[in-house]
Order: structure tokens, then C-alpha cells, then sequence
């Protein structure tokens, strides 16, 4: 009766606004959810393809799980979606990112939980989520005591999760031509990259090409390093995709010299832009070298190295560490992979900060990585530099430009809310970590590490000796799985459904 | 020549008028029937009433027939489908007038001759060019290069310190003897002199003066001018000749951009990189002296307005700005405000008829350039193995009253004639003549 004394009369309203949900294309959400379970249910044969081979005994998990999501998958296809229209408004595309990303990630904890890996239901999520998200953070502390076949299945999560699940909602669904765009603009609602080909669906595909070529390649460079075949599938997995889970405790190191080299190059490549790794792949090279964001891209990662190689050698490590571990965090850092290696015996304070600055800053824009992004840092710094300008000229007009092209004044409003919201974000999620027990710096960290999908990073002092987050209360677990996905959706798809505007608007 | 000259506007009929005083026949393809109506009052040419994109017109201005098709209205779309259209029905050449200088690009050339447009001219892109090449050029208030700079004319205008005025032209070779120019012109008042050995120059006078580069600084002392670095200018006007004059001036100095439209503004920002726009009125001198209008080197108002650009011009030339261009579109203003001390003025109607006179004058004319200021042309021709000028020293060419030879190129040199010199067959001819001894000088050198 509370509640009823402040609505508005009953007439006013419309039959819309009354029962909120029916607007939606339910049966086309639903649809859209139930095929993307059936291509995960799929997807299971090559971890349980694993599982045979090695003999690990998880097989029977991965099946049920495999069964219970194609069930569920077929169920949602074909009798709750049955005879949707193929047809998406931009509203109802927010909704189809989120149901998805939360029904897919959800059904994914099935394997961990029937292995019995895992300790809770709470683990599960977080693992799942970490994995889908391509954040990497882990609370296995020791990945090598887990079945191959589930080894395998969480790598394979991230490669999954590593270009977005909507574009592979938009690559498998070549039905949805209205409400197509809409969905790679809510997952990727920053980059505004122009399309690879006129019409989405090849554009994507020609991502998910790069993207498998890429990880092939590396898993052949890893085997041929000497790498056994398990390790060098999820290790490939996890490197293209940005995401992070390791095999082995003490991280890459098992490795060794050569295999830790493709694995810097691969993390190294995985924070470009996948178009611009396509131009170069298929030898458009022309006016390559000119984009601003490799540039930019290239520029930090190699001052970066710089300056921590110098800054570990004057703190009394010898010059080959140095090096080394710079190289390897940089990488690690920049691409928002989140591998670990034992840290060099001296730590420096500077590398500290400049790692905490790219863990914000993150990848280029159309990667796989997280983070803010490059091109929205330099859209921003652009716009700052004009702003001095426009305080000794008040009546100039400016117009930032990347690449020669005109970034509309609205792009950049919304940019500086991402930002915003980005940083509340961290200092929210920082917050409630404090009250969970972790120091102040450490909390900040394992939030901006976590909203930018890094995952683990040397910064973070409270993790397990793998920079593992098992020893973690469970109300921090769920916070940073917010946090992960909230920095994989880039904030706005999962503000739009929550923000009372969305609602209101007939 | 048979011309049709298919145009809405003021360049078209600048055109008509000035062709037609050249002799040549004039056929004027226009929608507008009125103005159609009073042209043909005024001059002596033909008028069709209709559009130019019409096969059907085009056969009535007897378009098979035609040596030279001129299409100058202001879309440029109408005159590119209209230069196909007459092209396909046998015109000999055409020529479109556009406004988007990218199809200027020389890779696009070709596309375009196959489609029949042989020529295409961008008369804001010239302006444009025209104002560039004025800034790195402080001395003179307008040149041209003639044989690939083997020559130039300057028109120089002559300061209050000049140390020739109230002399004459025989004591100024006496003077400085190692000068080596040819005064063809000068321009007081509006009138056109040529000039004999006893004029005598009057401060304020502007001599169109032909030269070998490398006189230029003997040119400047005697002008009493002081070479200006330019590293500042300001353009007033975001419209197509400022946007393309800063981009191709903002690589190298400082550029503000004034614009009034905010629309124009941000247009003017998605295009130029490293030039300060500024929305605001250019006629607020207050906007102008907070922006640095005390510190600029160059001010260029090319608005739409041809009162608007004069008067800022005025106004930047009181407070110091020691080199003023302006915009007149008004063909009536341009003396008048060369008079009250403007240095340079633009005209988009005689850059497009001097570029698309080249076109046109007979005797082989490679450059012709029409000064502003003056209805007199500067022409390059190509002398002919018979041509009756290579029979007599120029003493006895009886040359037409209102011409005057500026010099002559012969292979890689260059000479500066007296009346002793002989023209021969294959040199070049730089000829200064008033449009109505104009067709007698062309047969002379042909």
C-alpha cells in the first residue's frame, strides 16, 4: 500500500509501461540465447576431445554439462523462440548482449562444477566469468592438479569470450540484418572502427578468421618450441584471447626461453586492433604505418620497456632480468593478458606506476584486449590539448580528428562518461574490496585489474603465490565478476538496463 | 572561334562580354530568359534560353559546330553532365567550371577525358593559389610566370619612399643601370598608360613591370618596399577560397580563421589541421586585435562579401598589417580599392577568364594572364616560321597603339627587347595589348 500511494493513476499509464517487459522481442531474445548455448554445447567436443585422449577422467562431466546446455539451448530455440521475428530495436540489443552474457557465462560453471575442481558455486561463476570475460583471474591455485579436458574447456572459454559473444551472435546469424549493427555497437560501443566489409556479417567473419589463423599459428610456434600439446593449446587460447589462465603454477615460466618469446610476441599482437592486423595479414599495408592508435600503441610499449628496464636495473637487478621482465610485463599489461612469471629479486616503485597507468589504459580499440582503450586516451588527450587552446581563444572552433577523420563532439561526451563511469567503477569496486579485508592500494589494483580483464598483475599483494584470488571472501568474488563484466561490456550496455531513462521511455 | 558559354552567373557573362570584344562568336546557353534578354541588349551575341543538360538546346546553340564549349554555372554537376552532353554531340573542347578542387587530382584526369570533359578549372582553387603564391612572394602585389619562370611580370605598386616617383621612366635607366626590366604598364587612377620614356612615375602608381627573376631585389629598392616574412596571417572567411588557401598555407605559417557561420566553422575544423579557427564576426575589430591582428603579417578577407572585405582589409592595413588581400567580386570596386591602398586584389571572374583564355586566343597563346585593375591581357604566344612579326626589327612592326612587347624567350634565354630587336620564328612572345588591338597583335605572330 506503501508503493501504491506514490504511483501515478492507473489511467495514465499505458499498457506498456505497466508490464515493462512485454515491448521486447522476448521470442527473438530467447532464440538468439538458445542457439548460442547449442554452438557452446558444441564447442565442448574439443575439451572432451582432450579429456578421451588423455584419459583424464573428466570425461562424463564435460558430457552432462555438454547435454544439459544443448537441452536448454534447443528448448530456448525452438519452443520458446519458435517463429521469432528477426528483428532487433536498439533497446532490445542491450538486453540480448546482457542475457547472453550472463546465460552463457552461467551455464559455462556446469563443467566446473561436475569435476568437483572447483570449491563453490561462487568459484564456478567467478572462474566462468573470469574465463568468458577473458580476465584470467583465477581461484584454481594449482592448474596443473585439474583434468586436462578441463584445463582445455577453461582456456577454450576465453577464446570464446575473446572477440565478444555478440559477434559471434552477429557471424552465425546472417538472418538478422536490422538489429545486426546494434548488437556489435552495444558490446563494442567505443571503437567505431570502419568496417572490414560493407556488410557486418562478412566483417565479422573476417575477424573470427584473423582471430583462428592467429591462434593456429601460435599454437604450432608453442609445440614447436617444445611446449606438450595441452599446454600449447591453452596457453595459444588464452594469449589471443587477452584472457590469462595458465596451466602450471608459476605461470609462464614452465615455458622456458623460446616458448616465453612467442608468448610475448603473441600478447604483444593481441593488443592491436584485429582489423589492422587483418590489413597486414592480407598485406594492405598502405597507410598502415600512418594509424594513430599503432602508433600511439607502439610508442608506450616501447618508452614503457624503457624506462622499466632502466628503472629495475638502477633498484640492483642485472641487466638481463631487467629486460627480460620488463619486456614480459609490458607485454603482459599493455594486451591486458595478465600472465605472470616470478617477479625480478628487486622491485621498483616506478614500474609499479606505470604498470597501474596501462592496466587503465589498456589495449587498442577492436582487440581482444580491455581496458579504456587507446583510441578513446587519445580522442581524450586531443580534446584536453584543445580545450588550453580555447581558454586564450574563447570564440575557436575545433574539431578533434584521428586519423584525419572528424570525431563527432557527442562520441566525445560519451567518452568522457565512460571514463567517468569507468572510474567509479574502480573506486566503487575498491570500496566494497576494502571492506573484504584488502588494503587500500591492493583493493584499487584488483579493481582497475579486473575491470580492465587484466586479471592477476604483480601489483596486486594480497593474491596466492600463482596470483591466484582463491583465498578471497566470496562478497569480493562476486563484486570483481561484476567488474569483469562490466569492463568486457564497456559499461554502457550494462548501465543502459539498469539506468531508470531506459525504462521510462515508451 | 565559335564559343557557347552555358552560365548562370557573373563569370559567364563576364565571359561573354569579354570574348565577344575579342571578336570571337558567342553563343549563351541560360535558364533565365530575362537576363538572356538584356545581355543580348548590351552585347553583340547570341542567347538560348534553356537548360545546358538539354540535347535538345544544345542542338539549337548549334553545338556540333562549336571549337570551344564553356559550361560556368554554379553546380558543378549541371556543368560536368553539360560537357559530356556537348562533347557527345561534337563540340571540339569543353571546359567545366567546379568546385570541389579534387577532381583537380591528376590521377582523375584521364577519367574525366573520357568522359568528355577535357578541361576543368576551379576557380576558388586558383584564387587560393593565387593568394599563396602572393605571400611568398612579399614584393610584388601580383606576379605571373611566364615559360616556366623564365619571365615574370610584377605589378609593383610604387610606396611613398620610393625613390623613383616624380622621375621619370628614361631617369630610372639612367639611374640604375644595372635594372633590367620593361615597364609595359602603368595603372593610376584606374587608367591604363603605356608608357614612354619621359612618363614620370607619381607615387601611388601601379607598374606592371616585366623582368628576369633574379632583378627582384633591385626591383624592391626601387619600389621602396621592405621584404616581409610572412609567418602569421589571418583569413577572414571560411568559405572555399579560405578553406583551400589555409590548407595549402597552414603547413608552413600560423593561420586564424575567421568565420561567421558556426556551421561553416566546423566544417572548416573537419577539413585543416593546424589553423586556428575562430567563430566570430571579422567586421568586430575588437574580435580581430584580441586574436593578434597587431602581430600578423598577412591579412586575407575573402568573405562573400566584397564590401566587407574591403573595409577589414582598410581596417588591418591602419593598425600595421603590412600586407592586405581582399576578394572583390565587384569588378566595379577593383580600382577604387586599389586607389585606397589595398595591396592585392582578387577576382574570382578575371582568374577564371585568364585561366580560360588560354584556351581560346588564336596564334598558338601558351599563358595570357588579365589584369586586374585594367581590362588589358598579358599574353605568352608561340611566334610562327611566318609569322609577319619575324620580317621587321620591332622599330618597324608598326605595333597597334595600346600594345606594347614585354619580352621575348629564345630557347633557355631570355631578352628584354628594344626597339633594335629582332623577333624569330619558334620564340616566345610575352605581349601586353588592350582588348581591342588584341586580335591585330595575334596576327602578327602567327
Amino acid at each position: 500500500m506503501l508503493f501504491l500511494k506514490h504511483r501515478r493513476p492507473f489511467t495514465e499509464l499505458n499498457p506498456y509501461q505497466q508490464f515493462g517487459l512485454r515491448r521486447f522481442n522476448l521470442k527473438l531474445i530467447a532464440r538468439l540465447t538458445g542457439m548460442m548455448l547449442v554452438y557452446m554445447a558444441m564447442s565442448m567436443a574439443l575439451p572432451l576431445a582432450v579429456s578421451l585422449y588423455t584419459r583424464d577422467g573428466a570425461q562424463f562431466a564435460l558430457v552432462f554439462s555438454a547435454i544439459i546446455i544443448l537441452m536448454l539451448g534447443l528448448f530456448l530455440q525452438n519452443f520458446v523462440g519458435r517463429g521469432a521475428e528477426y528483428e532487433l530495436k536498439e533497446n532490445e540489443s542491450y538486453w540480448v548482449t546482457i542475457i547472453v552474457w550472463l546465460a552463457i557465462p552461467a551455464c559455462g560453471t556446469l563443467p566446473y562444477l561436475f569435476t568437483g575442481g572447483l570449491a563453490s558455486f561462487t568459484d564456478a561463476v567467478f572462474e566462468s566469468f573470469s574465463g568468458f570475460t577473458t580476465t584470467g583471474s583465477s581461484v584454481v591455485s594449482k592448474p596443473e592438479e585439474l583434468p586436462a579436458g578441463l584445463l582445455v574447456y577453461r582456456a577454450f572459454t576465453q577464446w570464446i569470450g575473446g572477440l565478444g559473444l555478440m559477434l559471434f551472435v552477429v557471424a552465425i546469424l546472417r538472418k538478422l540484418t536490422n538489429g545486426a549493427g546494434q548488437l556489435y555497437e552495444a558490446e563494442f560501443s567505443g571503437t567505431q572502427q570502419r568496417k572490414l566489409h560493407p556488410r557486418l556479417a562478412r566483417s565479422v567473419t573476417r575477424m573470427w578468421a584473423i582471430y583462428s589463423i592467429i591462434t593456429l599459428v601460435m599454437i604450432v610456434a608453442l609445440l614447436l618450441c617444445g611446449t606438450p600439446l595441452v599446454d600449447a593449446l591453452c596457453l595459444a587460447f588464452s594469449t589471443v584471447s587477452t584472457g590469462g589462465f595458465v596451466t602450471h603454477t608459476g605461470g609462464l615460466s614452465i615455458l622456458g626461453a623460446k616458448g616465453l618469446a612467442v608468448a610475448t610476441l603473441f600478447m604483444f599482437l593481441s593488443g592491436i586492433n584485429v582489423a589492422i592486423l587483418y590489413r597486414f595479414f592480407t598485406l594492405q599495408w598502405r597507410r598502415l604505418g600512418r594509424d594513430e592508435e599503432l602508433r600511439t600503441y607502439l610508442a608506450i610499449f616501447f618508452i614503457s620497456i624503457l624506462v622499466c628496464t632502466v628503472s629495475f636495473h638502477t633498484v640492483g637487478n642485472d641487466w638481463t632480468t631487467a629486460i627480460h621482465y620488463s619486456v614480459f610485463n609490458i607485454a603482459s599489461t599493455m594486451s591486458t593478458c595478465g600472465f605472470y612469471i616470478p617477479k625480478p629479486a628487486n622491485w621498483s616503485f616506478l614500474v609499479s606506476v606505470i604498470t597501474f597507468i596501462l592496466i587503465i589504459v589498456g589495449a587498442s580499440a577492436g582487440s581482444t584486449g580491455g581496458g579504456i582503450k587507446l583510441r578513446r586516451i587519445i580522442i581524450l588527450l586531443k580534446y584536453v590539448g584543445n580545450y588550453f587552446t580555447r581558454m586564450l581563444h574563447p570564440n575557436a572552433v575545433f574539431r578533434v580528428k584521428v586519423n584525419g577523420e572528424p570525431v563527432e563532439n557527442d562520441y566525445i561526451n560519451k567518452i568522457f562518461a565512460f571514463v567517468f563511469l569507468y572510474i567509479a567503477f574502480i573506486v566503487g569496486g575498491a570500496f566494497v574490496l576494502t571492506l573484504c579485508g584488502s588494503s587500500i592500494p591492493d583493493a584499487i589494483c584488483m579493481a582497475a585489474a579486473n575491470i580492465s580483464n587484466l586479471g592477476p598483475s604483480p601489483l596486486i599483494n594480497n593474491l596466492g603465490g600463482n596470483l591466484d584470488y582463491t583465498h578471497l571472501p566470496h562478497l569480493a568474488k562476486w563484486i570483481l565478476t561484476i567488474l569483469m563484466l562490466a569492463g568486457r561490456l564497456e559499461l554502457f550496455a550494462l548501465i543502459a538496463i539498469f539506468s531508470p531513462a531506459y525504462w521510462r521511455r515508451g | 572561334m565559335n564559343i557557347i558559354i552555358a552560365g548562370d552567373g557573373e563569370v559567364g557573362f563576364y565571359l561573354a562580354k569579354s570574348l565577344t570584344e575579342l571578336k570571337h562568336n558567342i553563343t549563351v546557353v541560360d535558364p533565365n530568359s530575362e537576363l538572356l534578354k538584356r545581355l543580348e541588349k548590351e552585347t553583340d551575341l547570341l542567347t538560348i534560353a534553356g537548360s545546358s543538360t538539354s540535347p535538345q538546346v544544345l542542338a539549337n546553340a548549334n553545338v556540333g559546330d562549336c571549337d570551344l564549349f564553356l559550361a560556368v554555372l554554379h553546380d558543378e554537376s549541371i556543368n560536368l553532365i553539360s560537357c559530356v552532353l556537348a562533347k557527345k554531340l561534337k563540340a571540339k573542347k569543353t571546359v567545366a567550371r567546379i568546385t570541389n578542387a579534387e577532381l583537380l587530382l591528376p590521377k582523375h584526369r584521364d577519367m574525366f577525358r573520357d568522359l568528355g570533359v577535357d578541361e576543368m578549372v576551379c576557380p576558388e582553387r586558383i584564387a587560393a593559389k593565387e593568394i599563396t603564391n602572393l605571400l611568398n612572394n612579399s614584393v610584388a602585389t601580383e606576379f605571373f610566370d611566364f615559360s616556366g619562370g623564365l619571365l615574370t611580370m610584377y605589378l609593383i605598386r610604387l610606396e611613398a619612399d620610393s625613390p623613383v616617383a616624380g622621375h621619370s621612366v628614361q631617369e630610372l635607366v639612367q639611374t640604375y643601370t644595372s635594372l633590367q626590366v620593361r615597364i609595359v604598364a602603368i595603372l593610376r587612377n584606374g587608367i591604363t598608360i603605356i608608357p614612354h620614356a619621359d612618363t614620370v612615375f607619381q607615387q601611388g602608381d601601379l607598374a606592371y613591370l616585366i623582368s628576369r627573376p633574379n632583378q627582384l631585389e633591385t626591383i624592391k629598392r626601387v619600389s621602396g618596399k621592405q621584404d616581409v616574412a610572412i609567418k602569421k596571417a589571418m583569413i577572414v572567411g571560411a568559405g572555399r577560397v579560405g578553406r583551400y588557401a589555409a590548407m595549402t598555407l597552414e603547413e608552413k605559417i600560423g593561420i586564424t580563421l575567421f568565420e561567421e557561420s558556426r556551421p561553416r566553422c566546423e566544417e572548416a575544423a573537419n577539413l585543416l589541421n593546424n589553423t586556428l579557427i575562430i567563430n566570430g564576426d571579422a567586421t568586430d575589430i575588437e574580435l580581430l586585435k584580441e586574436e593578434g591582428l597587431q602581430n600578423t603579417d598577412a591579412f586575407i578577407a575573402v568573405t562573400d562579401s566584397s564590401e566587407t572585405n574591403v573595409l577589414t582589409c582598410l581596417h588591418a592595413k591602419k593598425l600595421g598589417v603590412k600586407r592586405t588581400i581582399a576578394l572583390v567580386e565587384n569588378t566595379g570596386f577593383i580600382s577604387l580599392s586599389q586607389d585606397i591602398g589595398i595591396d592585392t586584389i582578387i577576382n574570382k571572374k578575371l582568374i577564371t577568364a585568364s585561366y580560360i583564355s588560354r584556351f581560346i586566343v588564336k596564334g598558338d597563346a601558351v599563358r595570357s594572364k588579365w589584369l586586374s585593375g585594367s581590362n588589358a591581357e598579358l599574353i605568352e604566344f608561340s611566334v610562327g616560321k611566318w609569322a609577319p612579326a619575324t620580317r621587321h626589327t620591332i622599330r618597324d612592326l608598326n605595333l597597334p597603339h595600346g600594345s606594347t612587347i614585354g619580352g621575348i624567350i629564345r630557347g633557355n634565354e631570355t631578352i628584354l627587347p628594344t626597339r633594335d630587336t629582332q623577333i624569330m620564328p619558334k620564340d616566345k612572345v610575352v605581349v601586353f595589348a588592350l582588348p581591342k588591338v588584341m586580335e591585330q597583335v595575334a596576327k602578327l605572330f602567327d
